[in-house]
């Protein structure tokens, strides 16, 4: 604890080391009311006060109390650094008794040994007719020595009570030229509400300048008389047309509270009743007219901008290529009605293709218009490399303050334009491209697919590969099989007899028309015998006409065929061996009833295996 | 009980296709009318439900209806990332960039990229996918005639196939693998309203240069807050505020 204290003492000794310069500050109300009570101060930045000057007299007000004398000290610490600022107040409760000018007394205070003199303060009381009490304080909005009407009492509020002025700045302008028009409420009523619309303004573009919400009334005279008064409402315009134009009149509604003296206050406090009552009351701001002057004959290529400006240009790009954009911005600043600014022509070379300037204004509204800048970006594309200049940019804007046109103007400005990667052909293209117009919207149903919802890399995707490799595995199996079985001789014989027989029996036809009798016989025996020696598994070498018929009849072939197979097989041997060779006839009656022969024969082995 | 509720769950999963259907041909008439806003709200309530590529490119066509050229580019972008071989998407996408301020395309590769690329994105990772199925088919085939076809030249001709094919599989993994990688890729961001790249991420940082909405910059570095360092296809780099770009 003791240690605390300690750091504590030290960081303020510490603190009041790094002290600033010492002064004294003198604060009283600016505008006060005879018969007012209000506070003047003296505020030393230091407590090491050794002597300090009082005052016992002010010409022109009574001290009703003072000084009083209060200290205030703090010490702040923040992010390790430590701040403390400490002040002593001497204070003086004043009543103004004489309408006019004063200056408050200096005062002097010997402060560490250094001499320091307070500063000037001045305050202004005004006369007023009928000094109320009351509500007493140095406020101005709840000051008391605005005569308050006999009719109050009455409820009536006359228009001397409560009125609305309109007011504009400038009331002979140049079309363009911003106006500031001012509402101003002055009341010796006490206004608790008040609403109005916005002046319907025609002719003008306009907008309305931020007050703050919480409106602070201070006191004023107007004729004579002291009014609360405040800025109501007010708004930059600027002229679109000529001539006299008519701010109209608006209606604002208010409501006044009065005190009802009719009221005993201790039987309203005790009933609930209040002292005091509430009227309506409805204010017409007046109308106002403005001459609108038309600008003086306009040069052809005048931007449109009334104010004051200046103007600045350089090139984004500063090293373009062939067939690639070129940036050049131009930055108007200043003010006036800025977003009312036409973009100045460029006049490009010739081979530059050249697009629509693209404008973005930045403005803020100030009391005198708009102030900021319009930036300005023209595009252009050169096609051919080459030095080219671009002309100087020339910007007519009429400058308000001395009424007349005025021209700035840019540098020339000289690009060098390097050889492009990409060829025209595309440039071309895309401006083709942009010509065109987007395709048409899908009209089709959809799938409401999930983002997850791929089947790429999925356990089912690599599932798919698995089981076509399993078909190959089967597929490859079977097939396997298959060629087993071709390897099989025999049983390769025994099911392709008549298929091979049939392939001599073709090849036998085609001798039969070369009329090679010869050959056709061979081949036509051969695909007899080397059918049964296929289809009955016998070899060639064992097939005797007994073997045939023995072989025949287990394989159920009938007797009537087996005949006729041997029977046309000795016709064939005996036409083969023979010299008798030479009739067609034969031969394909032969080659007709072999046909006729594997035909049926095939039929009951095939039969009969089954 | 379980069985019920796993039926009133696939009789919601019904009625939202199905209302999702009709509400898509609702937005469809309302965009014929030429009530585009109306249309788009439909579609992004629509998008909220499901994913779909076409839905993103009829949102798309709304803004740019809309003049809305940022939020369209940005809906193409989507779109097309979603199903790279519709070649309306990709029209639409090009014009709207068409639009925009700052012009720059990535297209002067060499032509050979330009090329290699536009063969990748002809199909979406699921296509490459399937394509690489009927390759490993034909491959399979091949091997099953190389192995047991006869005649010498047959079996030349199916090793020939069997080894393109072989290629073929692994080539259209490796597409659907990129296709799946820029499809749920968020590196990229569109610009929406016009900004300053400063050196540094702070708006104390030194102004480098400024980018105009609909252009699209790669982010490099998103692993603060409320800045993120975005680059362009031209190398330029720099840092810009988070709230002003849009990821794709």
């Amino acid at each position: 604890m003791q240690k605390k204290i300690v750091i504590l003492f030290f960081l303020l000794w510490s603190a009041s080391l790094i002290k600033a310069a010492i002064r004294i500050e003198a604060s009283a109300p600016s505008v006060v009311g005879v018969g007012e009570q209000f506070r003047l101060e003296y505020t030393v930045n230091s407590q090491s006060i050794k002597s300090i000057q009082t005052i016992s007299k002010i010409q022109g007000f009574n001290i009703l109390y003072g000084p009083s004398r209060s200290t205030y000290n703090s010490v702040q610490s923040i992010n390790g650094t430590v701040t403390s600022s400490s002040s002593t107040t001497y204070g003086y409760t004043l009543v103004a008794t004489h309408p006019g000018n004063y200056v408050m007394p200096r005062i002097s205070a010997n402060v560490g040994g250094q001499t320091v003199v307070s500063n000037v303060v001045r305050i202004r009381v005004l006369s007023t007719g009928n000094a109320g009490g009351g509500r007493g304080g140095q406020s101005a909005a709840s000051a008391s020595n605005v005569p308050v009407n006999s009719s109050e009492k009455s409820g009536k509020i006359s228009g001397k009570d409560l009125f609305i002025t309109v007011t504009a700045n400038k009331n002979n302008v140049y079309e363009q030229e911003p106006i500031l028009l001012t509402y101003r409420v002055y009341a010796r009523v006490n206004l608790t509400q008040l609403a109005g619309k916005m002046p319907d303004l025609k002719g003008f573009m306009t907008k309305e300048v931020t007050l703050p919400q919480q409106k602070s009334f201070s006191i004023a005279s107007y004729n004579g008389q002291n009014y609360y008064t405040t800025v109501w409402s007010q708004y930059v315009m600027f002229p679109q047309q000529t001539g006299k134009l008519i701010i109209p009149s608006i209606r604002f509604d208010g409501i006044v509270e009065f005190q009802n003296p009719d009221i005993d206050p201790i039987d309203a406090f005790f009933n609930g009743n209040s002292g005091s009552f509430q009227r309506k009351k409805s204010i017409i701001a007046p109308p106002l007219t403005i001459n609108v002057r038309p600008l003086p004959s306009k040069p052809t290529n005048f931007s449109g901008a009334v104010g004051q400006f200046t103007i600045q240009s350089f090139l984004k790009t500063p090293h373009p290529r062939e067939n690639e954009t070129i940036d050049l911005q131009l930055v108007i600043k200043g003010t006036g009605n800025v977003e009312l600014i036409k973009a100045p022509d460029v006049r490009f070379p010739r081979d530059f293709e050249t697009y629509d300037p693209k404008q973005t204004s930045d403005s803020k509204l100030t009391t005198h218009g708009m102030n900021g800048s319009m930036v300005i970006d023209y595009i252009a594309v050169p096609h051919h490399k080459g030095r080219y200049t671009i002309p100087s940019i020339d910007f007519v804007y009429f400058d308000t303050s001395i009424g007349t046109y005025r021209t700035l103007r840019t540098a020339p400005m000289t690009i060098d334009v390097a050889k492009g990667e990409r060829n025209i052909y595309s440039a071309e293209q895309a401006q083709q491209l942009a010509n065109s117009d987007i395709r048409y919207i899908y009209k089709g149903k959809i799938k409401l697919y999930h983002p997850s919802d791929l089947l790429w890399n999925r356990p089912l995707y690599w599932m798919i590969y698995a089981i076509v490799f399993l078909l190959f595995c089967a597929a490859y199996v079977i097939l396997d099989r298959h060629t087993a079985l071709r390897a099989d001789v025999a049983g390769r014989k025994v099911r392709g007899a008549g298929r091979l027989s049939r392939r001599r029996l073709r090849r036998a036809n085609q001798l039969l028309r070369l009329q090679k009798t010869d050959e056709f016989y061979e081949e036509i025996l051969s695909a007899l015998m080397g059918y049964v020696s296929d289809r009955l598994n016998i070899p060639v070498s064992e097939l005797t006409h007994e073997r045939i018929l023995q072989e025949f009849q287990q394989a159920g072939v009938e007797k009537q065929t087996s005949d006729a197979f041997l029977s046309l097989l000795d016709r064939c041997e005996s036409y083969h061996y023979s010299l008798y060779k030479d009739e067609v006839d034969t031969t394909s009656f032969v080659y007709d009833q072999t046909a006729d022969m594997l035909n049926s024969l095939e039929k009951t082995l095939k039969k009969k295996k089954k | 009980m379980k069985q019920k509720t796993y039926l009133t769950s696939l009789l919601l999963c019904l009625a939202i296709h199905v209302f999702g259907q009709e509400n898509k041909q609702v937005a469809d008439s309302l965009y014929d009318a030429g009530r585009y806003e109306a249309a788009a709200q439909i579609y992004q309530s629509l998008l909220k439900k499901c994913d779909n590529a076409y839905l993103y490119y009829n949102l798309g066509n709304c803004f740019y209806r809309l003049h809305n050229i940022n939020h369209a580019i940005l809906n193409y972008e989507r779109a097309v990332i979603r199903d790279p071989g519709n070649k309306d998407m990709r029209f639409n996408l090009t014009l709207a960039r068409t639009k925009t301020a700052d012009r720059l395309d990535d297209t002067d590769d060499f032509f050979i990229v330009y090329w290699a690329r536009s063969v990748v994105n002809a199909h979406g990772a699921d296509g490459w996918g399937r394509a690489a199925i009927v390759m490993f088919c034909v491959l399979l085939l091949s091997a099953l005639g190389f192995l047991f076809l006869r005649p010498l030249r047959w079996r030349k001709v199916s090793f020939g196939a069997g080894i393109t094919a072989c290629v073929c599989v692994l080539l259209f993994n490796a597409f659907a693998y990129i296709q799946k990688k820029q499809r749920f890729d968020t590196s990229h961001a569109i610009v929406m309203t016009a900004i300053q790249v400063r050196s540094t991420p702070a708006t104390s940082g030194n102004l480098l240069f400024m980018l105009h909405d609909g252009t699209k910059v790669a982010i490099t570095d998103a692993s603060m807050k409320l800045w993120c360092k975005i680059s362009l296809p031209d190398g330029r780099t720099g840092w810009v505020e988070r709230s002003k770009i849009e990821q794709i």
